[in-house]
């Protein structure tokens, strides 16, 4: 267990500030991290197997160069500049990479990462795009898949007993991140958007029990605090594909506007329902990572009905609006958007969309974009 | 040569690749007409089975073909800005928004509109997509289908084996098989539900063995199209996938197919080629510019002839068991993953982005260098070619060339620039020649 003297939401700065220090430290005592994409991929699978998961952001800050050499330019954003970090080197302490079906664009990484810079260990997880009973079946058939390999890898058995335990583990953590998620139901809510989300990026780059403790930590720190500050900035709904940093969130809030809960891959759609303990855990596990996840690239029905969870989620949350974040070239969120639109003005809640190409390098008109959002649904009150 | 217009159709070689056109008509007038008699109208994305639509009698429109019509008679830009209005992004496949647009005016109008390309698509009553090669084929038929259309839809969601698997291995066969042949399966019963009618195994059986014969004539033409000078260029090709992609098991196929390989093998044992001075021979990877296909010819007037592509590539013909349809389908398809797998698979088990590919055929079609056609609404088809690139310059230096611009979407096409780098190119190959 790693030794600090920084607590709670100070430790989760210093840890945000060089999110994969923790991963390189473990990797130089001889720890095997493997890196995954995307909310698809099991972490518990990977804890059991006694080995770190560790999840693969890019840099926001750098703009796309040799990635380019291998990728075309017409690919996301997002998946390039993660490829390109692996290019420099700055992967080069993972043991492994596990990659899911989750677009074209991450597919297509998987075989170049693969060629290219293969580390020890790679795996590929395909995921259906209905929601069938045989599809169910053959993810399940997939995490099979996935376990055994990893057991080769690790040189060590997963056995119903050990995978339960890391799933209670997992469990405990999305417990504990949902009680933090309730704070903001306040107004204004008791932890900003940028503190979650801070605490979040950097959840998913230490091992599971650390970001417990670091959990526990924040919890009774948020638990303490005095809420104070302006009720009236305008609460809002993040929507949208990779958000992975804090950038957004607070570029919102200086606009005037809150993100007080969202429907992103590192926020609820990780962590909103818990993997149920028992008999047949890989079958839990296919349920929690397939056919519940709410990722646009499963299409369980075409009906405009199936956004109604984001209803209800801007609802329970006291919304006023949601904020849609999309990323040029990624076809699973364009399709969805003119249907979300409506669906979502018809229940009340405008959505302004806005488009990025990750590094948030046009933040000058994006912020003029949001103001003038905040300030159409401040006067529709 | 054409210099005047920037955007052209192509002048095709062969006679047979000149009466797809007549295929079309009849096909595209048999669909109005079950429309209008109110029969049941499949929209459909390339990848559903058209050997099993055809034996229930399920009259077919491809939004896809129906895009690459619109754009070849510069009709898909008003459409893709109906789309766009509506909130689709121009990043979005050309072939969607196009498609968009289409409803979205039928709608508007109550019915067809007017001047539409081949009398345009009757309004379906059920749509059939896959999840084969890309995403916006779920996305984009889910998509219309939430905002306009509103009809029963089956989605074929098709899995294939990653990069490196072992597709020799029983257990993975299986694995994929088992979930692939639930899939066909599940789309009989969904065509049983929409159409009262039962399958026929006989008919299916038919079928598939038309196709296949047809997949082997098609083979056979590639094969023939390595001979020195070409003798049937890209242009035509591209026209000659309709059968094989629409019309799957039908005889027509077959006898398309029989009259093309006979007319490509005339012109081999004859040396009749494309053009008679044949200085360059490229590969095309890549979709197409279905609005400006002149841009074959007008490489041909620089005597360079297209000689074959990746995209639509028909495998080496493969052998199955007839007595059960639906399973030959899946086992057809899974010894061409095993012919893709052999090549290297790296980008797509589909194939069309393989790098082993386009290296076999600079070997067995003796090339001169490759043309890659970034289509930028297209990323599924386009992914690969910077790899590829790569792995040729390591491992069999040809020139290359990038060409960008879209496959249905004219307003991409900058015919200057693309001209004056296509004869940078062909210069290159010049001075590279030994």
């Amino acid at each position: 267990m790693e030794r600090d003297a920084l607590r709670g939401l100070a430790r989760v700065e210093r840890l945000y500030a060089d999110r994969s220090a923790r991963a390189r430290a473990l990797a130089g005592e001889g720890r095997k991290v493997i890196g995954y994409l995307c909310g698809l991929v099991p972490q518990e699978l990977i804890t059991a197997a006694g080995l770190v998961p560790y999840r693969i952001t890019g840099n926001p800050g750098e703009p796309i160069a040799e990635a380019l050499d291998y990728f075309e330019p017409n690919a996301c954003n997002y998946v390039l500049n993660c490829f390109q970090q692996a290019l420099r080197g700055r992967y080069d302490f993972l043991a492994g990479i596990v990659i899911p079906h989750a677009c074209d664009t991450v597919q297509r990484l998987y075989g170049l990462w693969k060629f290219w810079r293969p580390p020890d260990y790679t795996h590929f997880l395909n995921v259906p795009t209905v929601v069938t009973p045989e599809a169910v079946q053959f993810f399940r058939e997939e995490l099979e898949l996935f376990k055994e390999s990893l057991e080769t890898f690790a040189g060590r058995t997963i056995d119903r007993a050990v995978l339960n335990e890391s799933i209670g583990l997992h469990n405990e953590n999305r417990r504990l991140i949902r009680g933090l998620y309730e704070s903001r139901k306040t107004n204004p809510p008791a932890l900003s958007a940028g503190e979650m989300m801070r605490l979040l990026v950097v959840g998913t780059a230490i091992p599971a029990d650390e970001f417990k403790s670091l959990l526990v930590e924040v919890t009774e720190e948020v638990q303490g605090r005095t809420v104070s500050g302006n009720p009236e900035k305008v609460r809002l709904l993040l929507y949208g594909c990779i958000v992975d940093n804090a950038g957004l969130p607070e570029l919102i809030e200086g606009q005037g506007g809150i993100v007080v809960v969202d429907d992103t891959c590192i926020g609820t759609r990780s962590f909103s329902r818990d993997v149920e303990i028992g008999n047949d855990p890989l079958g839990s596990l296919s349920r929690v990572y397939f056919s519940e996840f709410l990722c646009p690239k499963i299409v369980p029905d075409w009906q405009a009905s199936r956004f109604a969870y984001l209803a209800d989620m801007a609802h329970d949350y006291g919304v006023k609006g949601v904020v849609a974040y999309l990323l040029s070239w990624c076809d699973p969120h364009k399709f969805d958007m003119p249907v979300l639109r409506d669906y979502l003005n018809e229940a009340g809640y405008p959505m302004l969309a806005i488009e990025d190409d990750y590094t948030l390098s046009s933040s000058g008109s994006i912020q003029s974009r949001v103001q003038a959002f905040v300030e159409m649904l401040r006067q529709q009150d | 040569m054409n210099e005047k217009s920037e955007l052209s159709k192509a002048v095709r070689s062969t006679e047979t690749a000149r009466s797809v056109y007549d295929i079309l008509k009849r096909w595209y007038a048999r669909s109005l007409l079950a429309g209008v008699e109110g029969r049941p109208v499949a929209w459909c994305m390339v990848g559903a089975p058209p050997e099993v639509l055809s034996v229930f009698n399920v009259d077919t429109s491809w939004p896809e073909n129906y895009s690459t019509a619109c754009a070849a008679r510069q009709m898909a830009v008003p459409l893709m800005e109906i789309a766009e209005g509506e909130g689709y992004s121009k990043d979005l496949c050309s072939y969607e928004r196009n498609t968009i647009g289409y409803c979205k005016e039928y709608l508007r109008l109550g019915g067809i509109p007017p001047d539409s390309p081949q009398g345009g698509m009757p309004w379906p009553s059920m749509l059939i997509t896959n999840s084969m090669v890309c995403d916006p084929r779920t996305k984009g038929f889910q998509a219309y289908n939430a905002h306009y259309l509103k009809v029963p839809m089956y989605t074929v969601d098709v899995q294939m084996p990653p990069y490196g698997a072992d597709v020799h291995d029983p257990k993975v066969r299986e694995h994929y098989r088992k979930y692939n042949v639930a899939q066909i399966w599940g789309l009989v019963r969904f065509l049983e539900q929409q159409t009262g009618k039962k399958l026929d195994e006989a008919a299916l059986s038919e079928a598939v063995k038309n196709s296949l014969k047809a997949q082997r004539l098609m083979w056979g033409v590639h094969e023939l199209r390595k001979s020195v000078p070409s003798p049937m260029p890209s242009e035509d090709q591209f026209a000659c996938i309709v059968p094989q992609l629409y019309l799957a098991g039908q005889p027509e196929s077959v006898e398309f197919y029989q009259s093309l390989h006979a007319e490509v093998k005339n012109r081999v044992d004859n040396g009749l080629g494309v053009i008679p001075d044949e200085k360059y021979r490229v590969l095309w990877v890549g979709i197409p510019p279905w609005f400006n296909m002149g841009i074959f010819n007008y490489l041909e007037s620089l005597g360079a002839v297209s000689v074959m592509e990746t995209t639509y590539y028909v495998w080496a013909p493969v052998e199955v068991d007839l007595s059960r349809p639906v399973e030959a389908i899946v086992d057809i398809a899974w010894q061409k993953i095993c012919q893709i797998h052999a090549l290297g698979a790296e980008l797509s088990t589909e194939g069309m982005g393989s790098a082993g590919l386009v290296l076999k055929f600079v070997r067995d079609y003796a090339l001169d260098g490759v043309i890659f056609h970034r289509v930028l609404s297209c990323r599924a088809i386009s992914f690969g070619q910077a790899h590829t690139a790569r792995r040729l310059r390591a491992e069999l230096p040809v020139p290359c060339l990038f060409l960008e611009s879209d496959m249905a979407d004219p307003r991409t096409w900058s015919d200057s620039q693309i001209k004056e780098n296509i004869h940078g190119f062909l210069n290159i190959i010049d001075a590279q020649r030994p």
